[in-house]
């Protein structure tokens, strides 16, 4: 393992997963003094039943959910906020509980800055201090969460709130939130969610402690992801959305990454959603960091991604290859229901040096100029990394 | 004076960085599967042009051609089209324009151009019979665009020309024709990065004679009486420009105001065409030939200027929540002079007003004020300040700033002035448009608002008179004439005439399909087979608008456009309107799957091999 | 009967068409009717029935002749047009 001369992992999420698992929310929330929840959630959970379950479930608990808003759009606005606060305030709520993808997190962890600051200005955040007392905040992902909801942000109108303290206490993964998505929509999530793990443990400021989140967040999902794909056991739906939900606390204690940074960047440019962009250029990067750099990719990524058998089976040198080869096959065993090149994505070459030019300045240090549009360029017709300093 | 019987059939591909350039003879299978205007255009952009290339780089092209009415005579026939790829979308973008360029062209001998290339230093072309000359446009460079047609106009019939904007590669940049513009999608800054200042065409050396005079005479007369006789292209379009709208949009719920955030606005009347028709004692000023008048000019303040459109009060009146007409044609001033699209610079300054507001952008505009709109009108003209952001358009602007459910835009191009909250069906033809969020690829308000014949807030039917309506108007744009004809042309025949009402309401909401193939749609053919001689029927004439649309679409689609594109904006889905009595949304989902059925579309929006196979669109040919 | 105040606002040069004296496009016509009329009974009682053959909207959306009024509304009259 890699020890950096200075490092620091802060998680306050807790995880509270398996069946039956809503049941605790009362349990949870008077446990921090709280007993009248808001619910935030999006139109798709609530057509779901979603929030119907968890109103089940709260069965003869003797508490209640204080209000149900469901008024999140996939694009998080101001102004959804602002309606969700209003109508904290007005039914005397104390907690709030976010049903759905990274748009109602990041509503939520908003809406949670409002209400415990009192306020109705959101730009008033533009520096979070750490140290914030915010109401009790628990998140259930369900087959729409990116791993986003469990990390320290959220971005509303495209600015970015930032701060330790909008973690949710609890993230309640139980597997009858987590409904039946087409192939292409759960294989997107996870190998973003994937991509941030992976990225996290191949930096040089990867430390132990997030080390063993992102071994974790890798194995579930390598682990899972195949068999929730073919509509497999309740046990592998819920393994990858555990995975998935790590992946947000790796992913808060990792420095960005030239992958992510990538992927943003040509998510921005050409419409496509992140998810697609992160598992397109994931094994890239990945194939880059390895040739490009020294000790980034080692070799104890192989036994997350392949498994014991193969770790054990290979030479210690040949670890980190064998552990890109692998990153390469699960990507690319996708391709029946994504596409894996940024050919097939159908993007114009000439996007790609923009892309790049707009990322470079940032890891230009860590990787020099010429990265960020050798991974582009590799990405975009399926090709290995070239050469390298190796 | 030589005659040209029919059409020449000949296109000049000029090469900026060669400065040279050759004769390209259109085949005459292309001629008939496509009939000319933006479908020849396309095509030879089709043939030409990979999929990827930078819009602002040397190997875009623009493709300009006339089509086979310009020059006979016919009616409303003084149009031509351009197409290229956008700057601002990054997918083919296609207009028509008026003014005297396009018969400059024609009557010098030439179809159309194709521009290629690069020029090192900026250049302006000369056409006429003999071909082209690349001649210095130092001295025009900075020029607005009305000074520039000006300079160049005086040995030429006719110019097209840039302003400021397009030099400063503005991504909306539009290019002038007189008072007429090629408006939407940048092509303006399209020129601008090629170094090419204007073109200019010296006209009247041939004279364009029909194959068939008798039959054309025939048609033409048809034609006449029909626009003649029709309420629509007589009365409102004729009294009081397009801006006979305004009222219209106001009653019907239509008009966007606030950017986009409701559709009804008390003081509205203040800028509709009735109120600056006598307040401006306005007169014509329209394409040439024109039948139906809808263009005119205007005392305002002193000065005689070009009443705006009714997009341009729409987008930068209303929409900005400004009801003084004299500011308004203030604004489409400096638009005209510095060469800029007015619906996305309104859009995009409505996205800058509700930005500020918020504070998420640093501005001094706010909503119902004129102040600083024309210093930041010409700031995005010069790039400037906070004009640099601002001209690279709202989609741009918000995924920087933030506020994309505000940002009023589909693929990047600015939503014309109707609020598809008040017809769903234009909702549904603004997301599938080829070149973005455009008014003019199917007008499904019209039958949904203006006529009452479609149920506006139901989803049946749509997407099948979507489909109708984008392949006339892309086949009335391959003759080329104006699309307004088609209210006369369809309104005033025999069966749309004398059907009773409640029938047609009836047919057009359960089985539009069906019922638009009895619509009469043959006087468009029957001008186009006059022209040239060869017999086109109705329905072949209306698989030429299919054909050209679905060609587009495999454009767009190598350039990545697919079904996640095909969507609106998320104010317009997600927000309600207080002047609705209802609460309603948009289906889009439903109708967009019915309507990549009807196209012969896959579920992911991509024309299926069959679909462009039965239309006869061949894969790319290398020129 | 209960009475309700429509309020009729005509555009496109109608007003001058039907030669209205002093027509203010700010008030428009004031018609008083009983509740439940129709728009067609409403233009006939108050001598406007050249108008019957244009297009009706109130409240945002396209009325026709045979619409009730059961409250008072504000109609609008116009010419239709085509688009822009």
């Amino acid at each position: 393992m890699q020890i950096p001369d200075y490092f620091k992992f802060f998680n306050k999420t807790r995880i509270v997963s398996g069946k039956k698992s809503l049941e605790n929310i009362p349990y949870e929330l008077q446990s921090m003094d709280a007993v009248k929840p808001l619910v935030i959630t999006d139109k798709r959970s609530v057509d779901e039943g979603l929030v119907k379950i968890l109103i089940d479930a709260y069965g003869d608990s003797g508490l209640v959910i204080g209000a149900v808003f469901d008024g999140v759009t996939a694009y998080t606005s101001a102004k959804t906020v602002l309606d969700a606060a209003r109508l904290f305030r007005a039914r005397g709520c104390d907690s709030i509980i976010s049903i759905g993808g990274e748009s109602c997190a990041f509503a939520a962890k908003a809406l949670n800055l409002l209400v415990s600051h009192k306020t109705e200005d959101l730009l008033q955040f533009d520096s979070l201090p750490d140290n914030m007392h915010l109401c009790p905040f628990i998140v259930i992902p369900t087959s729409d969460s990116s791993g986003r909801e469990t990390s320290t942000r959220s971005v509303i109108d495209g600015r970015i709130y930032e701060s330790d303290e909008l973690m949710p206490d609890i993230a309640v993964i139980d597997p009858r939130m987590l409904k039946k998505r087409g192939k292409a929509e759960t294989i997107l999530p996870a190998l973003r969610a994937m991509a941030e793990a992976v990225e996290a443990c191949t930096e040089d400021a990867a430390n132990p402690m997030n080390d063993s989140f992102a071994f974790a967040s890798i194995q579930l999902i390598c682990e899972n992801l195949a068999a929730a794909v073919n509509g497999g056991s309740v046990k592998s739906v819920l393994g990858l959305a555990n995975g998935i939900a790590i992946s947000g606390i790796v992913w808060s204690n990792a420095p960005e990454g030239i992958g992510s940074a990538l992927a943003e960047e040509l998510a921005v440019r050409t419409g496509n959603s992140r998810e697609l962009c992160a598992a397109v250029l994931l094994p890239h990067t990945l194939d880059y960091k390895l040739k490009n750099t020294k000790k980034s990719v080692r070799g104890e990524l192989l036994l997350p991604v392949a498994g014991i058998d193969r770790y054990c089976a290979a030479a210690e040198t040949e670890r980190g290859l064998l552990g890109v080869e692998a990153v390469f096959e699960i990507v690319k065993g996708m391709n029946k229901y994504i596409p894996v090149t940024l050919k097939e994505l159908n993007i114009p070459r000439y996007i790609l040096e923009s892309t790049a030019e707009a990322v470079e300045d940032s890891f230009a240090k860590q990787y020099g100029k010429g990265g960020a549009l050798m991974i582009l360029e590799s990405a975009y017709n399926g090709e290995r990394v070239s050469g390298g300093k190796k | 004076m030589q005659e040209i019987t029919g059409t020449s059939n000949r296109i000049l591909e000029v090469n900026l960085t060669k400065k040279s350039f050759s004769v390209y003879e259109v085949p005459k299978e292309d001629l008939k599967l496509y009939l000319g205007g933006k479908g020849l255009a396309l095509k030879m952009l089709y043939d030409r042009m990979e999929p990827g290339i930078d819009p602002l780089g040397e190997d875009n092209m623009i493709a300009i051609h006339t089509g086979v009415l310009l020059g006979t005579g016919a009616p409303c026939s003084g149009r031509f089209a351009a197409v290229t790829k956008s700057p601002l979308t990054g997918i083919m973008t296609s207009c028509s324009c008026g003014g005297a360029f396009g018969m400059a062209l024609k009557t010098s001998g030439w179809d159309g151009l194709i521009v290629k290339g690069k020029s090192n230093t900026p250049v302006y072309l000369y056409v006429d019979s003999k071909g082209v000359e690349f001649r210095d446009a130092k001295k025009l460079w900075g020029m607005d665009t009305q000074k520039t047609q000006e300079e160049i106009s005086k040995d030429s019939g006719g110019a097209l020309a840039i302003g400021p904007a397009g030099e400063n590669l503005v991504l909306y940049a539009n290019v002038a024709s007189g008072h007429r513009f090629l408006g939407r999608g940048g092509m303006g800054a399209v020129m601008g990065s090629k170094n090419l200042k204007a073109i200019s065409a010296k006209g009247k050396e041939f004279k364009i004679l029909p194959v068939n005079q008798k039959k054309f005479e025939k048609a033409k007369k048809k034609a006449t009486d029909y626009i003649n006789g029709n309420d629509i292209s007589a009365g409102s379009y004729r009294n009081f420009g397009t801006n006979a709208n305004v009222n219209l949009n106001n009653a019907g719920g239509l008009l966007p105001v606030r950017n986009f955030t409701g559709g009804t606005h008390g003081e509205a009347h203040k800028i509709s065409g009735e109120e600056m028709a006598e307040k401006f004692k306005t007169s014509y000023s329209t394409c040439k030939p024109c039948t139906i008048l809808c263009g005119h000019k205007g005392n305002i303040n002193g000065q005689m200027r070009q009443i705006p459109e009714y997009e341009t009060v729409g987008l930068m009146g209303s929409n900005l929540e400004i009801f003084d007409p004299v500011k308004i044609s203030d604004f489409n001033e400096i638009c005209t002079l510095m060469g800029m699209d007015t619906i996305t610079a309104g859009g995009t300054i409505a996205w800058a007003m509700e930005a500020t507001e918020r504070g998420l952008f640093k501005s001094d505009l706010k909503f119902g004020s004129a102040d600083g709109v024309c210093e930041v009108l010409k700031d995005i003209a010069h790039m400037k300040g906070i004009g640099k952001d601002l001209a690279m358009g709202s989609r741009y602007c918000s995924k920087k700033y933030g506020g994309e459910d505000f940002a009023i835009q589909v693929k990047g191009l600015e939503m014309a002035a109707y609020d598809p909250r008040g017809a769903f069906g234009q909702g549904l033809s603004y997301a599938v448009a080829n070149r973005g969020a455009c008014h003019l690829s199917a007008t499904a308000f019209g039958l949904e608002v203006y006529l009452g014949l479609m149920d506006a807030y139901s989803y049946r039917s749509k997407a099948s008179m979507v489909k109708y309506q984008e392949d006339i108007y892309s086949a009335i744009n391959s003759l080329q004439t104006c699309v307004f004809t088609v209210f006369p042309y369809e309104l005033e025949t025999l069966l749309m005439k004398y059907s009773p009402r409640p029938v047609l309401k009836f047919m057009m909401n359960l089985m539009a399909g069906v019922a638009m193939r009895f619509v009469d749609v043959s006087l468009w053919p029957e001008l186009w087979s006059a022209v040239i001689g060869n017999r086109l029927g109705m329905t072949a004439f209306l698989r030429v608008g299919a054909r050209v649309q679905v060609l587009e679409r495999v454009m767009n689609c190598a350039e990545g456009i697919s079904r996640k594109d095909d969507t609106l904006p998320d104010r317009l889905l997600n927000e309600f309107r207080k002047c609705d009595s209802k609460e309603r949304a948009i289906p889009l989902e439903k109708m967009l799957n019915r309507y990549y059925f009807v196209r012969g579309f896959d579920k992911n929006g991509i024309p299926k091999e069959r679909t462009v196979r039965r239309l006869k669109i061949k894969k790319r040919m290398a020129v | 009967m209960e009475d309700i105040i429509i309020t009729l606002k005509l555009y496109s040069g109608l007003e001058k068409e039907l030669k209205i004296p002093d027509y203010n496009v700010n008030s428009g016509v004031i018609i008083k009717v009983n509740k439940g009329t129709k728009l067609k009974n409403i233009i006939a009682d108050s001598g406007l029935q050249k108008l019957s053959g244009y297009a009706f909207f109130s409240g945002g959306e396209r009325i026709n002749l045979r619409t009730k009024f059961m409250e008072s509304a504000e109609i609008s009259c116009l010419k239709i047009s085509g688009g822009g």
